[in-house]
């Protein structure tokens, strides 16, 4: 088996832009959640927040490439952009047939399908519809546009799998490299944020909804006051590469994947549960090599909900006990959803790097189901090595990977 | 006709009222509006919107640009162009313009006002 190492990232996040004011950021505490205006016309919309990321300098996409990129594919491919400037990569790799692209959403642009509906279904007039909607609305929209933008010839794919789709891309672009199939590859995830993305937590009764009036102070993840996820959207990308071939590059290396599972609950399509949560966890490890109190820094996926939070407590404590330090990046940026994975992985990756890990912000008191474990309420300095990043997903869908520094770089 | 009017937009109230009392668009008001089209959608620059371009080696147009070029002129018109075999033959804006002037004359329009 192949080594593969993280040598690029990327990101537009709802705290910014670029990897760097995301960063900034979460470093100021800021929360990037709002007050959603013109949500209050969706009749039973109880959640009225949202973290909206800005589209910033979308023309600088020639419009032959951008017409068929709804929000999420312009943000991915401004953060495959910022990911590839980062590792260094340009030229004839990207036409190689030894690079590719993975990027995962729960679906195709919210924003353009109800466009689509909104012009298509009031009379039935197919007549009214531009060719580009299909472009903007398929679930691989953002592999798709990523890939015809920067002329990808190797593998282009999409996960699906709501909330674990990032990870879930990640962690299929860390096997096609093991496996030797791809020398590199742009991972990650994307998605829009829309009334219609919240309204299918809020029918669930998933979402946040007591916090409208007080956007920031929500969501709170693993808090006693927790009531619920805020959506976002963004889209992060790593570049994983072969070892020897970053190598051959002399190319800066964040970390090594050394350990990936993604599996399925088989129980119940919405509630998570801590024994298949744990047994991620704990085939992640084995993939790993390494034992759980190897483990310097969990990354949860930690929403806020009141069952979802409870229940990744429960599994962390099962398996890493109380010593690992544990936090959630939801209550700075939302949940955005099938970018999370990515985004979120992305600013663990900064926190190995500066040696310190952010607090979960809005956690002021740990709710008792969810105590146990060694939550990071306030920045901690701490040398971290290797870090677990964690996503889970409606569907009973778990995923976790496993990133060690390079101490030999 | 004041219980009409409650019910559209200004823009169609304005082109509701212009039938009624015989309006006929100009060849001006044509180019103009097409002109739009390719500026709107097409984010085509002012200066390059002469006659003599060729829509698709000048302007840059390729075959999915033409279908999105059917549905807003259309929705700019009021005109029903999907099936017309004509579209085919277009090669510069000025076959635009006179292919619009055409339809107007025939009274092939199927729209009293503009669909705004």
């Amino acid at each position: 088996m192949k080594r593969v190492v993280i040598t690029g990232l990327g990101a537009v996040s709802p705290l910014g832009a670029d990897v760097e004011a995301m960063i900034q950021g979460i470093e100021l505490g800021k929360s990037a959640i709002r007050y959603m205006d013109g949500w209050n016309r969706y009749t039973g919309l109880k959640c009225l927040v949202g973290a909206p990321a800005e589209l910033v300098n979308e023309k600088a996409i020639p419009r032959t490439n951008r017409r068929s990129m709804g929000r999420m594919s312009i943000f991915s491919v401004q953060a495959a952009n910022q990911a590839l400037a980062d590792a260094g990569i340009k030229g004839e790799i990207l036409t190689s047939g030894r690079l590719g692209c993975i990027i995962g959403s729960t679906m195709g642009s919210a924003e353009s399908l109800n466009d689509t509906f909104e012009k298509m279904l009031p009379e039935k007039d197919l007549t009214k519809l531009s060719s580009m909607k299909f472009f903007q609305c398929v679930s691989h929209t953002a592999a798709m546009n990523v890939a015809q933008y920067l002329g990808i010839t190797g593998y282009v794919m999409a996960t699906s799998a709501a909330c674990a789709s990032a990870l879930q891309a990640i962690g299929a672009g860390y096997d096609l490299i093991r496996l030797g199939k791809q020398d590199a590859l742009l991972c990650g995830g994307a998605e829009d944020l829309h009334p219609t993305v919240t309204a299918s937590f809020d029918i669930l009764f998933a979402t946040s909804t007591g916090y409208n009036n007080k956007p920031e102070k929500t969501p709170r993840p693993f808090d006693a006051k927790r009531d619920g996820l805020v959506c976002g959207e963004g889209s992060g990308i790593l570049i994983l590469e072969e070892y020897e071939h970053a190598l051959k590059r002399n190319a800066k290396i964040y970390a090594e994947i050394i350990g990936y599972h993604t599996c399925g609950s088989g129980v119940h399509v919405s509630q998570s549960c801590k024994d298949s949560m744990a047994a991620c966890f704990r085939q992640a490890l084995a993939d790993a090599h390494i034992l759980p109190e190897e483990v310097d820094y969990i990354n949860a996926h930690a929403t806020a909900t009141i069952q979802g939070d409870r229940e990744e407590a429960e599994a962390i404590r099962e398996v890493f006990g109380s010593s690992v330090p544990v936090s959630s990046l939801k209550g700075h940026m939302g949940h955005t959803l099938g970018a999370s994975g990515a985004i979120e992985l992305i600013a663990s990756l900064i926190m190995m790097e500066k040696g310190c890990i952010y607090p979960t912000r809005n956690l002021e008191s740990v709710g008792p189901d969810c105590d146990g474990i060694f939550h990071v309420m306030k920045k901690l300095t701490k040398e971290i090595n290797i870090i677990v990043k964690n996503a889970f997903a409606f569907g009973g869908i778990n995923a976790s990977i496993v990133c060690k520094k390079l101490l030999d770089s | 006709m004041t219980i009409l009017c409650a019910f559209v937009s200004s823009w169609q109230k304005i082109y509701f009222l212009q039938a009624v009392i015989g309006y006929k668009m100009t060849e001006q008001e044509i180019v103009k509006l097409t002109n739009q089209v390719f500026e709107d959608s097409f984010e085509i620059e002012k200066e390059l919107l002469k006659e003599e371009m060729n829509i698709f080696q000048d302007l840059g147009l390729d075959s999915l640009d033409i279908v999105d070029l059917v549905v807003a002129l259309q929705e700019k018109f009021g005109v029903k162009i999907r099936n017309d075999e004509r579209i085919k033959g277009i090669r510069t804006l000025g076959d635009i313009y006179k292919f619009i002037i055409a339809l107007k004359a025939e009274g092939a329009s199927t729209a009293i006002y503009r669909q705004t």
